[in-house]
C-alpha cells in the first residue's frame, strides 16, 4: 500500500497522502518528513469519527473535494476506508481523478476487511496452469521498455495496463489492445499500429501450451 | 431602440464568452498531443475560431440593416455550426470515457 501512495505522491501538485480504516487507524501514509505522524494519526481519527461522510459517499465513484486558500484535500471512500490526499492549489484536479481510480482499486485489495494482501503464486501452481502459460521472466520489462520508448513521458498509463494484466497471453493481449486504443485515442493512429505490432511480436514468441 | 441596444449588448457579450472559449480552448490544445482526441480537438478550435469571427462581425449586420433573407442565412448557418460543435463534443466525451473505462 505504501508504494501506491507513494506513486500517487508523484502527481504534480500532490504533497502526501495517507489510508485509514474505519476505526480511524492510521493503515498507511506518505507524507514529506516535515509532517508530524501524531498529527496524520489524529486527522485520520478525526476523518473516521465524521458520521456524515458515510451516508454524503456511499461508494468509491463518490469523492470530497475540499479547497482551501493554501491547499486541497481529496477524500475517497475505499471499502470501508479513507484515502485522503493533500494538494497545492495548483494541482491538475482531473489527472489527479485519474490516479486516484487506480490508486483506489489497488488499495482495495490492502484494505481493512478485504482479506490480507495476495501473496504472488508460484509459478507452477494449478490456477497459473489452468490461466495459460506463465509469463516468462523479463517480459513485463520488455513490453514496458516498448510503451516506454513509444509514448516517451506519457508512456504512465500504459505501463500501468500492461503490469496490471494477469500472466496468460490472452490476459497480455488484452491489454497490449487496451494501450494501442489508448495510443489511438490520445497519442496517434500510426504510433498505435506500431507499439502494438510491436508488443504483440513480444507476447507470440511465447508458445502457448 | 431598447431592442437594437439589447442586440448589441448580446453581441458584446457573446463575443466576450467566446473570446474566452478561444483562449482556453487554444491552451488546452498544447497538452493534447495527438491522435483522434487531438483530431477532433483542432476541430473543435477551428469551430470556435469560426464562431469567434462570426461573431465579431455580427454588430455590422445590426449597423448595416442586414436584408432578413440574408438574415434567416446566417442564422441557419449558425444552427448548422452549433449542431456541428455538439457532434464534436459528445465525440470528445465519448473518446474519454473509453480511455477512463481503460483505466478502470
Amino acid at each position: 500500500m505504501d508504494l501506491v501512495l507513494q506513486q500517487l505522491g508523484q502527481v504534480p501538485g500532490v504533497v502526501g497522502s495517507l489510508v485509514c480504516g474505519a476505526d480511524g487507524s492510521l493503515a498507511a501514509s506518505a507524507f514529506p518528513a516535515g509532517f508530524d505522524r501524531g498529527k496524520l494519526e489524529q486527522m485520520a481519527a478525526q476523518l473516521a469519527a465524521d458520521i456524515f461522510l458515510p451516508e454524503w459517499m456511499p461508494g468509491a465513484p463518490c469523492w470530497l473535494d475540499l479547497r482551501y486558500r493554501d491547499g486541497r484535500v481529496v477524500v475517497r471512500p475505499v471499502e470501508d476506508s479513507w484515502l485522503l490526499v493533500l494538494c497545492t492549489p495548483q494541482v491538475n484536479i482531473q489527472l489527479l481523478q485519474m490516479s486516484l481510480v487506480q490508486a483506489t482499486r489497488r488499495v482495495q485489495r490492502w484494505a481493512p476487511g478485504a482479506g490480507p494482501p495476495p501473496r504472488p503464486a508460484p509459478a507452477a501452481s494449478p490456477p497459473m496452469l489452468a490461466r495459460g502459460p506463465a509469463r516468462p521472466p523479463g517480459e513485463l520489462a520488455e513490453l514496458q521498455e516498448i510503451a516506454r520508448s513509444g509514448l516517451g513521458d506519457r508512456a504512465a498509463p500504459a505501463l500501468e495496463l500492461l503490469s496490471r494484466a494477469g500472466p496468460s497471453q490472452a490476459d497480455q493481449l488484452r491489454a497490449i489492445g487496451e494501450v494501442e486504443e489508448m495510443t489511438r485515442l490520445f497519442v496517434s493512429r500510426k504510433e498505435a499500429e506500431g507499439i502494438g505490432r510491436r508488443l504483440r511480436a513480444v507476447v507470440a514468441t511465447r508458445s502457448p501450451r | 431602440m431598447i431592442s437594437v441596444l439589447l442586440a448589441y449588448a448580446l453581441a458584446v457579450a457573446a463575443i466576450l464568452a467566446m473570446g474566452v472559449a478561444l483562449v482556453q480552448a487554444l491552451r488546452l490544445g498544447r497538452s493534447i498531443v495527438g491522435g483522434e482526441v487531438g483530431d477532433k480537438w483542432k476541430l473543435l478550435t477551428l469551430l470556435i475560431g469560426f464562431f469567434f469571427v462570426g461573431y465579431l462581425v455580427s454588430p455590422l449586420a445590426l449597423f448595416f440593416e442586414l436584408p432578413a433573407q440574408y438574415l434567416n442565412l446566417l442564422v441557419f448557418g449558425v444552427f448548422l455550426g452549433g449542431a456541428a460543435f455538439v457532434l464534436v463534443v459528445i465525440g470528445i466525451i465519448r473518446d474519454v470515457l473509453r480511455f477512463l473505462k481503460l483505466l478502470r
